[in-house]
């Protein structure tokens, strides 16, 4: 992340066309997720079935239990992790800081594998709260464990570092005690998907983000103000350690309701701030917050078209796509910054 | 050192020469014929199989070891990774690391001499038998090298794509037979092959016809008008078995599977198994599904038909409000792979299919 000057400037007509390219994406992929399927439909008999019109069984059924909910979920899931990465990545003055490398991601992934595998009798409402204790396990680890380092990159090896840690817990899990079978189920969870949720599973997540989500929001401004450095900050009255606290505890609400019903999808986290910044040509966490949370809805909700569409009526995860896409756009992302900055400095 | 030199060349020629010179045995020679797909015929005939070729008379050589009063005997297996395994003796005492070996073992009325899974202690196997049997610690992934060697095991039984790895670490103990069967007609093939290896043609041969009659008096008596879908995982993130998968291939012989092939077919326990979507079950509603839980050793999930029931659109499903769901295992449906265990599918789905025809 440069060392810009706060950014004061409001280009109101520029944010809102970004805003509103990114919910035409959304409206898009959320169409074709809709209409397309088996049953196919037009968009018109669509429209009527979500608006209570009667219909065929099978196409009222797939719509407003199936395809509805997965549309839903996609947005909130893809929002939450979007906020929670430009959160971290402001929070840690960090453009590498994210739910995954972070540990976050992989702590919480850790405890609801360990729910999944082991089939404890715990509902299905509560597994966000065992990811949420994984998500804030990790994440304080990797914060305790960097206190006092300098320099940004110290606390993404530190992450790296304790995100290896958990992955290998996760395979020694498999191969300690995995069969053929049980691994599936383990396997299935870790790739991440949207497919064949219900509304059940939407209203797990919803109410976590709304908390989770204005509460991130409205930490943009001492976040803007954190980019001045600890010291600068600490100067203005701010406490810095609190802000870091805060920015981990909700960060980490927010990927623990996503995980605990999706499993891990990664990348969003990392690529939707990016993506932001780079839209907006802004690194005020107080454009960029909102504008993350959206772009991450838009990314994951194009994301699962790919996933839903690429093999029908089989299901590709869509962790699996936005691993795929994600590492080679945020790449391309880096090294664009790299040479900026070169050119910047000469 | 020069003597040292020309020293340790004769030892190397002299241990060369040694492991070269074969038994003398009074056994014919073992040959190994085409893999035929349906054929009788065993693709790899043992010392003393009643189909072996007799050998011939050996060619009188210029060489410095004695003729042998007969030709050695050998065994040679190929696995699914084209390695070629062979045996100077007849290979007797297998370990298996998946289970089609303990399903071949139970064909060749053979036991195995230690197993790491499930599915030998299933009674219609081995009976009691099966709880003096051997077990290697370890996971599936992993299984104890150990436990293994303590066996005394002379063949090897892995799974193409889990265990390739362990061959270079088992070579000292015994040679490592990689399966992969995706049809049944592999599984005929491998215990046709093992039958040969392990003496045993005629029990293999027997078994073999044995199933092969009982899925064509299924696929004779079969109405074939109702449909079927083997699936398997949680709730949410399930995976079914297509007509490329060997359980779906051979439920397509005897009823209606209408679970085609799909590129993406690698995505569950084996080939021909995939996640899929609820939305592509609900479209061809099937009238009878069979359900796998999968759980971790000591413990129990609920079963799968009750982390389905949680689904709003469960329940729109015929075979739910028909009652037609059935939970069966997954060692037997899914791992077993060998023609016992196909023939076990056979006999609990078809009275579940067809109760009319196949009730008691």
């Amino acid at each position: 992340m440069t060392d810009r000057p706060v950014s004061a400037r409001w280009e109101p007509v520029k944010l809102v066309l970004i805003a509103a390219g990114l919910l035409l994406c959304i409206l898009v992929a959320a169409s074709i997720s809709l209409t397309n399927g088996i049953p196919k439909l037009s968009m018109a008999e669509t429209w009527g079935i979500l608006w209570g019109e009667e219909a065929e069984r099978l196409a009222r059924l797939t719509v407003r239990e199936l395809r509805a909910p997965r549309v839903a979920l996609a947005v909130l899931s893809g929002a939450a992790l979007g906020l929670a990465g430009a959160m971290m990545q402001d929070g840690l003055r960090n453009p590498l800081a994210g739910p995954e490398l972070l540990g976050v991601a992989s702590g919480a992934s850790l405890f609801v594998a360990v729910l999944t595998l082991f089939q404890f009798p715990l509902r299905l409402v509560f597994y966000p709260w065992v990811a949420l204790a994984g998500g804030l396990l990790a994440g304080a680890v990797v914060i305790f464990a960097a206190r006092g380092a300098r320099n940004p990159l110290q606390v993404v090896l530190v992450g790296v570092a304790v995100t290896a840690f958990i992955n290998a817990c996760i395979i020694a899990l498999i191969s300690l005690v995995g069969t053929s079978g049980s691994i599936l189920v383990l396997f299935y969870f870790l790739l991440g998907s949207l497919a064949n949720r219900t509304w059940e599973h939407v209203w797990i997540v919803a109410p976590w983000i709304a908390v989770c989500l204005p509460l991130g929001l409205l930490l943009a401004r001492p976040l803007n103000t954190l980019r001045l450095g600890d010291f600068a900050a600490q100067s203005l009255g701010m406490r810095v350690g609190r802000v870091r606290t805060l920015v981990l505890v909700i960060g980490a609400g927010l990927v623990a309701a996503v995980v605990a019903v999706t499993g891990p999808i990664g990348w969003i986290g990392l690529l939707a701030p990016h993506l932001s910044r780079r839209a907006l040509r802004s690194e005020d966490p107080r454009e960029v917050l909102a504008f993350s949370a959206l772009m991450g809805a838009a990314l994951l909700t194009m994301a699962d078209v790919g996933a839903k569409f690429a093999t029908v009526p089989a299901e590709t995860p869509v962790g699996l796509w936005t691993a795929v896409l994600g590492g080679p756009v945020l790449l391309l992302l880096l090294r664009d910054r790299i040479l900026r900055s070169a050119h910047e400095r000469a | 050192m020069k003597y040292a030199i020309v020293g340790l060349v004769l030892l190397l020629v002299v241990v060369g020469c040694s492991s070269e010179t074969p038994e003398p045995t009074s056994q014919p020679v073992a040959t190994q014929a085409p893999a035929p797909t349906a054929a009788p015929a065993p693709t790899v005939a043992p010392m003393d199989s009643a189909t072996a070729t007799p050998a011939p008379t050996p060619r009188p050589e210029a060489t410095h070891t004695p003729v042998p009063t007969a030709t050695p005997a050998t065994v040679s297996l190929t696995d699914s990774t084209g390695e070629v395994l062979t045996f100077t003796t007849r290979p007797e005492r297998a370990a298996c690391l998946t289970e089609i070996c303990a399903d071949i073992m139970a064909e060749l009325g053979l036991e195995p001499v230690a197993v790491n899974d499930p599915l030998s202690s299933d009674p219609r196997f081995f009976g009691s038998r099966a709880d003096a049997f051997q077990v290697i610690g370890g996971s599936f992934f992993e299984p104890n090298l150990e436990d293994i060697a303590a066996a005394e095991p002379d063949l090897v039984f892995g799974l193409g794509g889990v265990h390739d790895g362990l061959r270079d670490a088992l070579r000292p103990i015994a040679p490592l037979f990689i399966v992969n069967p995706v049809t049944y007609e592999d599984s005929i093939r491998y215990l046709r092959e093992i039958g040969a290896a392990m003496g045993r043609p005629a029990e293999a041969e027997e078994a073999v016809q044995r199933f092969l009659s009982k899925l064509e008096d299924y696929k004779a008596r079969s109405p074939m008008d109702r449909t079927a879908l083997v699936m398997f995982s949680s709730d949410v993130n399930f995976g079914i078995d297509t007509e490329d998968a060997l359980t779906g291939g051979l439920l397509a012989e005897v009823t209606g599977y209408p679970w085609p092939s799909l590129p993406s077919e690698e995505g569950g326990h084996g080939p021909g198994s995939t996640q899929y979507s609820l939305e592509g079950v609900l479209s061809v509603d099937p009238d009878v599904i069979f359900v796998q839980t999968l759980a971790f050793p000591g413990f129990q999930p609920p079963p799968l038909t009750e982390q389905m029931a949680a689904n709003p659109l469960w329940g729109e499903l015929k075979a739910v409000q028909n009652g037609d769901v059935h939970e069966v295992s997954f060692s037997l449906w899914s791992t077993g792979r060998g023609t016992r265990s196909l023939g076990l599918v056979l006999d609990e789905a078809m009275p579940l299919l067809y109760p009319d025809v196949f009730g008691n």
